[in-house]
């Protein structure tokens, strides 16, 4: 049986440590919280952005616009949204799991990866995949002119050829307690069934054509902000029940060490007891 | 008769709502233009530059990004006139 000092020292370094799964928890529930208020004030930005394509969409000719241009998928293109730091339960590995499946399934050497968040970069890179951009280090300070710089690589990529659809893995918040896996595709845009079909007769200044062009990477990448802010919020949400779960463990080992403690404890004063009463016995003879 | 209608300026980080606006001036791509009540239905791009407001009270300046901006004054629905700014950075002047 270990000796009570040892005991003791164990309790308490898990009651430490108990308190840092605590105060990480509680860290990451604020970040939740700051998370979502970003997300609810994007939404306006997003939908009126969305509501303008819809209404100039069905008055213009598909084939003047670059990123809704549909064509055979030779190469893919995969944003894999992680996060940089571990301590979130599944919440990464869910993620790389999906995009190694749908990786496999396209060709490997097919796939183009960007890599947001360290975890994914890592990974990928140390596979040899084509990892063609990676980002990481920014979710500290995410706004959304890193989103807008993100979005401008996979833009660049589609317009230029490289890839022929870009898709996107990453998890979006459902509640503290759970996210959602999602794979979307973020290009070529397809609009077709939210065409609002009501004439509005409207001027346009340059032109329609001219408007759309300048809407629809707007529109890219607002939904990378928004995809963002899913996954930060999913990151942080994850983190906190990873910590809560931890902080309940610690709680648990310090009750058995606890118990632990005091059996030795009892143990320490039998012996000295019969220490003294054996050495009393031999006194009285 | 009310000579004032509303300004919405909407980016994703922030958003604005004004009511009484008398008259806005905007940074389009081919020059700055002004916005009075029952302005023509336009869509108009917007480049970097600055956005004044007039108000029945009061002046404001913001200096903005590219952007549309959305002149709704359809009088056959029961909207009320609308001017909306969709820019992606928007920042208040301090006169």
């Amino acid at each position: 049986m270990a000796n009570l000092k040892d005991i003791q020292q164990r309790i308490k370094s898990v009651g430490s440590l108990q308190k840092v799964t605590k105060a990480m928890k509680m860290v990451a529930a604020a970040k939740v919280k700051k998370a979502q208020e970003k997300m609810e004030i994007s939404r306006p930005y997003s939908k009126n952005v969305q509501d303008l394509i819809c209404r100039i969409l069905p008055e213009i000719s598909s084939s003047n616009v670059d990123l809704i241009e549909k064509r055979e998928i030779k190469n893919k293109g995969l944003i894999v949204i992680t996060s940089d730091r571990g301590f979130a339960g599944s919440f990464n590995s869910s993620v790389i799991r999906l995009a190694e499946k749908e990786i496999e399934n396209f060709g490997k050497e097919k796939v183009q990866l960007f890599c947001l968040g360290k975890k994914s970069s890592e990974y990928f890179s140390n596979r040899k995949y084509k990892v063609k951009e990676s980002f990481y280090d920014f979710w500290k300070d995410m706004n959304f002119s890193t989103a807008s710089d993100i979005a401008n690589v996979f833009i660049n990529s589609f317009t230029s050829g490289e890839v022929d659809e870009v898709n996107v893995i990453y998890n979006r918040f459902k509640n503290l307690g759970s996210q959602d896996l999602m794979m979307e595709k973020v290009l070529p845009i397809d609009f077709t069934k939210d065409y609002n079909v009501k004439n509005y007769n409207y001027d346009y200044e340059p032109s329609r054509e001219s408007t759309i062009q300048t809407l629809m990477p707007k529109h890219i990448k607002v939904q990378m902000w928004q995809q963002m802010l899913e996954s930060y919020s999913s990151e942080e949400a994850a983190r906190m029940i990873a910590m809560d779960n931890a902080t309940e463990n610690a709680k648990e080992i310090i009750k058995e060490l606890k118990l632990e403690f005091n059996k030795a404890r009892q143990a320490a004063i039998t012996t000295e007891m019969l220490e003294i009463v054996g050495g009393a016995e031999a006194l009285a003879d | 008769m009310n000579k004032s209608f509303q300004l919405d300026i909407v980016t994703p980080t922030k958003s604005f709502t004004f009511d009484n606006i008398v008259y806005v001036e905007c940074p389009g791509t081919e020059g700055y233009f002004g916005v009075l009540k029952n302005h023509t239905n336009s869509i108009i791009d917007l480049k970097e530059g600055i956005i004044s407001v007039k108000t029945e009270d009061s002046n404001l300046k913001f200096t903005c990004s590219s952007g549309i901006a959305d002149i709704n004054s359809d009088s056959s629905d029961d909207l009320p006139d609308k001017v909306l700014l969709l820019v992606e950075n928007v920042q208040e002047l301090q006169e």
